[in-house]
C-alpha cells in the first residue's frame, strides 16, 4: 500500500483540494496556478534576474536612496520595472509557500524526497534573505526598519564584540562599503539559490522548470499591469534621527518585525529559529516507519526482459539498467535503488511482462486483485478505475450513476492488462480517472498512462481492445460534478455499442526479450 | 458555468489576487505610534588599561628569540565604567561597561535606546570609572645592551605607543548635561567625541 496521509496532512490536503477545485473551475487544470507553483517560482526568479539586471545599471552604492528615487520618478524606464521586480519577489514567496504546502499535504516530504524538501526550505530562506537585502538597498524608512530590527535580532547572538546595530545609530554616516556589501549579497545569493534549486530537482527525472507559456506570460502581464496601476511605494529617506510614525511594510518579507517589537529580539530570534528547525525537521516528523512505510520497487529478474522501459518511465531515476549477472534471457536487467525509490509504482504500469513494482502492487498483483472483482462483475456495467484519494470524494456519486468503482493506489500505476481484462470480463466500458497531470503525486503517472492507452507507449493497451470502451480523464478529489458528468457521457457513448460478451480466455503474460542497443 | 462567466470570474480572481499582493507588499505599519522621543546613547571608547609593567631581566631576554625581546613587559586588564542616564533628573538607565572581547581588552561600547517623553527635557549622562585599582606606571629608563640588543629606538617606540594608547583612553569621568526640547519621534543621540574626549549630543535637522 502507498503511504497514508496523517491527520494534519489530511487537513492540509482538504484545504488544498478545495483551492485546487476552485482554480480548476476558473483556469482549467492545465493553467491552474496552484498546480504550477514550483515552476512559477522558477519563472519569477527569471523575471527577477531580468528586471534586476536592468535596475543595477541605475543603482549607486554611494547614493542609494537618491538613485532609487530617481528610478521611481522615471515612469518609462524605472518605476514600472522596479515595481515588477518587487511584486515578482512577493509572488515568488507566495508561490513557494503554496508549493511547500502542496508537498506537505501530499506527504511528499520524507524518504528520498527529503533532499528536495530540505533544499526547498533552504531556497525559501535564501529568497527571504535576498529580498531583505533588496529592501535595505533602497535605504528608505522600510529598509532602515528592516536593517535596524534585523541587527537587533542578530545582536542577540554573542558572536561579535560590538553589536551590528551600532552601524545604524547615526554616530557615523553609513559607509558606501555597507551598501556595496549589501548589493554584493543581493547579487550573490541568487547564484547560491540557483545551486540549491539544481539540488532541489536533482533527484527527479525530466524536471519541469517552467509553467505552460500562456500561464507564464499571463502572470508576467498581470505583474506588469499591477506595476503600472499600483507602482511600488518608496518610503521617506532613511535617517537615524527621526522615527516615522507609520512605515509601509512588505509583510511577506518583514512578517517578523512586529514580533521583534512586541516581544524582544532574543524571543523573536528563538521563535524564528524554532520555525526554521521545525520546517527542516518535517522529513523526520512525516517519515513513515515500519509497516506504514511503503516498500521500494523490486525487480523479478526472471521476468525482466531488459527492455529499459521502467528505467525510462521512473520519475525519480531510481531504476538503472545493469549487465545481467551471469547472462541469461537478456543482456541487461533492471535494478532499483531503494534509496531513490519513493514507491510510486509507476514502474508497475510500465513493465509489459509485469516484472517490476512495489511488493503487492506489480502488474501481476493488480491482475490477481482484479480477477475476483471481475468474477463478481455484472456484465454490461461500467467500471470506474480511480485512485483511493479521488474515490473518497466520488465513490457514492459514481455508484448512484450505476458504475462499479475499482480503487487503485494510483491510476498511473495501472497496468493496461487490467483494463483489457475488465473489458474482456464483460464491462461495457472502463473509465480511468487520474489526477490532473500537474497534480500527480507521482509526477508522471497520468502522462504515461495516457500514452500507454492512446499512443502505444511500451506496455501499451493491446490493439485488440476496443478503444471506444476505454476512456481516461483527469479530475481532482473535489470535482465530483465534473466526474459524474464525464461518467454520464461515457456511459451514453458506450450504450450505443453492442452488449459485450465476457471472454474468459487466459491472457498471455510472458514477453519475449526485446533487443536493446547498448547506447 | 458558461465560458463568459468563467472568464469573468477568472479575471476578477486574477485582479483580486494581484491587488492583494500589492496590498500585502506595502501595508501600513504603525512602527512608532506613540509621540515619544528616543534617547539613544551610542558610543565606543578605549577603556583605561590597568596593567603592571616590569623590565625583564637580562637572562630572561637572553632566553627569548631576538624578535620577541621587549624592554618592558606589561600584563593587566581594562577598567570598568558605570553609565548612568537621567532624564529630568530621574535615573532611566544604568549599566556597567567593560572592554569588549573575551579578555575585555578591546574597546568598550554603549548602545542604549530609551523612550522619553517629547518636549522640554533635561538630559544627564555620566560615565564614571568604577575600579579602585590604578595602573602602575613602572616604565623606567632603559639602557641599551649589546648582548640582548634592545636598543634605545625600540624602547622609544614602545613608549610612544604607550603614550598614544593612554591618550586615546576615555577619561575617568565623562558628564553631559543638556536641556533641550525634543520633538515627537525625534532621536537624540548621545555619543562620545574621541578627539575632544567629551560626550556630545547629535540631532537631526528639524
Amino acid at each position: 500500500m502507498a503511504a497514508k496521509p496523517r491527520r494534519l496532512e489530511r487537513l492540509a490536503l482538504r484545504l488544498l483540494t478545495t483551492a485546487d477545485t476552485a482554480c480548476n473551475r476558473l483556469y482549467g487544470s492545465r493553467y491552474n496556478p496552484l498546480y504550477q507553483s514550483g515552476t512559477i517560482v522558477v519563472a519569477l526568479l527569471g523575471l527577477l534576474i531580468v528586471t534586476g539586471l536592468w535596475l543595477i545599471f541605475f543603482y549607486r552604492v554611494g547614493a542609494p536612496y537618491s538613485s532609487v528615487a530617481g528610478l521611481a520618478s522615471d515612469a518609462w524606464l524605472g518605476r514600472w520595472i522596479r515595481s515588477v521586480h518587487r511584486y515578482a519577489s512577493d509572488a515568488a514567496v507566495v508561490f513557494t509557500l503554496v508549493h511547500l504546502w502542496r508537498m506537505y499535504a501530499q506527504g511528499r516530504s520524507w524518504g528520498p524526497r527529503a533532499l528536495a524538501w530540505t533544499s526547498g526550505v533552504i531556497a525559501l530562506g535564501l529568497l527571504f534573505v535576498c529580498g531583505l537585502t533588496g529592501y535595505v538597498m533602497v535605504w528608505d524608512s522600510f529598509g532602515q526598519l528592516v536593517a535596524q530590527e534585523g541587527a537587533r535580532m542578530l545582536d542577540t547572538l554573542p558572536i561579535l564584540s560590538e553589536p551590528i546595530g551600532r552601524a545604524f545609530t547615526g554616530e557615523q554616516e553609513l559607509a558606501g562599503a555597507f551598501f556595496f556589501v549589501n548589493l554584493f549579497a543581493h547579487i550573490a545569493i541568487p547564484l547560491g539559490l540557483g545551486l540549491v534549486l539544481w539540488l532541489h530537482v536533482s533527484r527527479v527525472a525530466r524536471p519541469t522548470l517552467l509553467p505552460p507559456r500562456r500561464l507564464m506570460w499571463g502572470l508576467v502581464a498581470a505583474l506588469v499591469a499591477l506595476a503600472l496601476v499600483r507602482p511600488a511605494t518608496l518610503g521617506s529617506a532613511a535617517t537615524p534621527f527621526h522615527m516615522p510614525e507609520s512605515v509601509r511594510v512588505d509583510w511577506l518579507y518583514a512578517f517578523w518585525v512586529p514580533l521583534v517589537r512586541a516581544t524582544s529580539p532574543a524571543m523573536a530570534f528563538i521563535t524564528l529559529a524554532l520555525a526554521v528547525l521545525l520546517l527542516l525537521s518535517v522529513p523526520l516528523l512525516t517519515k513513515r516507519r515500519a509497516a506504514a512505510a511503503p516498500l521500494p520497487s523490486v525487480v523479478d529478474e526472471d521476468i525482466c526482459t531488459g527492455c529499459r522501459q521502467c528505467s525510462l518511465d521512473c520519475p525519480y531515476e531510481a531504476i538503472t539498467m545493469i549487465d545481467r549477472p551471469g547472462g541469461g534471457r537478456s543482456a541487461f536487467v533492471a535494478r532499483v535503488d531503494p534509496e531513490l525509490c519513493v514507491s510510486c509504482g509507476i514502474c508497475s504500469g510500465s513493465c509489459a511482462p509485469m516484472g517490476v513494482g512495489p511488493p503487492g502492487r506489480t502488474g501481476r498483483d493488480q491482475l490477481a486483485e482484479i480477477r475476483p472483482f471481475i468474477a463478481g462483475l455484472e456484465a454490461g456495467r461500467t467500471v470506474v478505475v480511480c485512485c483511493d484519494r479521488g474515490a473518497r470524494g466520488w465513490r457514492e456519486s459514481l455508484e448512484e450513476e450505476g458504475a462499479v468503482v475499482h480503487e487503485v493506489d494510483c491510476a498511473g500505476n495501472l497496468h493496461t492488462s487490467v483494463i483489457e481484462l475488465l473489458v474482456r470480463g464483460g464491462a461495457s466500458g472502463v473509465l480511468v480517472i487520474g489526477c490532473p497531470p500537474r497534480d500527480c503525486w507521482n509526477r508522471e503517472g497520468p502522462r504515461w498512462l495516457s500514452e500507454r492507452i492512446y499512443e502505444d507507449r511500451e506496455a501499451e493497451l493491446q490493439a485488440r481492445v476496443d478503444r471506444r470502451r476505454v476512456r481516461v480523464i483527469s479530475a481532482n478529489a473535489s470535482e465530483t460534478g465534473e466526474v459524474v458528468a464525464a461518467l454520464r457521457q461515457f456511459m451514453a457513448d458506450t450504450a450505443r455499442l453492442h452488449v459485450p460478451q465476457a471472454d474468459h480466455a487466459e491472457m498471455e503474460l510472458v514477453c519475449d526479450p526485446v533487443a536493446v542497443e547498448e547506447s | 458555468m458558461s465560458r463568459a462567466l468563467r472568464l469573468g470570474l477568472a479575471t476578477i480572481m486574477a485582479v483580486g489576487a494581484m491587488l492583494a499582493l500589492a496590498s500585502v507588499s506595502a501595508a501600513p505599519f504603525r512602527a512608532n505610534a506613540l509621540p515619544e522621543a528616543r534617547l539613544r546613547v551610542a558610543f565606543s571608547a578605549r577603556p583605561e588599561r590597568i596593567e603592571t609593567c616590569r623590565t625583564p631581566s637580562e637572562s630572561e631576554l637572553a632566553n627569548l628569540p631576538a624578535h620577541m625581546r621587549q624592554g618592558v613587559v606589561c600584563e593587566g586588564t581594562t577598567a570598568t565604567y558605570r553609565l548612568e542616564v537621567r532624564h529630568d533628573d530621574s535615573l532611566v538607565a544604568t549599566a556597567l561597561l567593560r572592554g569588549g572581547g573575551l579578555r575585555h581588552d578591546r574597546r568598550l561600547y554603549a548602545l542604549r535606546e530609551l523612550s522619553v517623553p517629547s518636549g522640554h527635557s533635561t538630559i544627564d549622562v555620566r560615565l564614571v570609572r568604577v575600579d579602585s585599582v590604578v595602573a602602575r606606571p613602572a616604565r623606567e629608563s632603559h639602557e641599551s645592551d649589546d648582548h640582548t640588543r634592545i636598543g634605545e629606538d625600540a624602547f622609544a617606540r614602545d613608549e610612544d605607543e604607550h603614550r598614544r594608547t593612554v591618550a586615546d583612553e576615555v577619561p575617568p569621568l565623562l558628564t553631559l548635561r543638556d536641556t533641550l526640547t525634543l520633538r515627537p519621534r525625534e532621536v537624540l543621540l548621545v555619543t562620545y567625541d574621541q578627539a575632544s574626549h567629551r560626550l556630545r549630543t547629535v540631532r537631526g535637522a528639524p
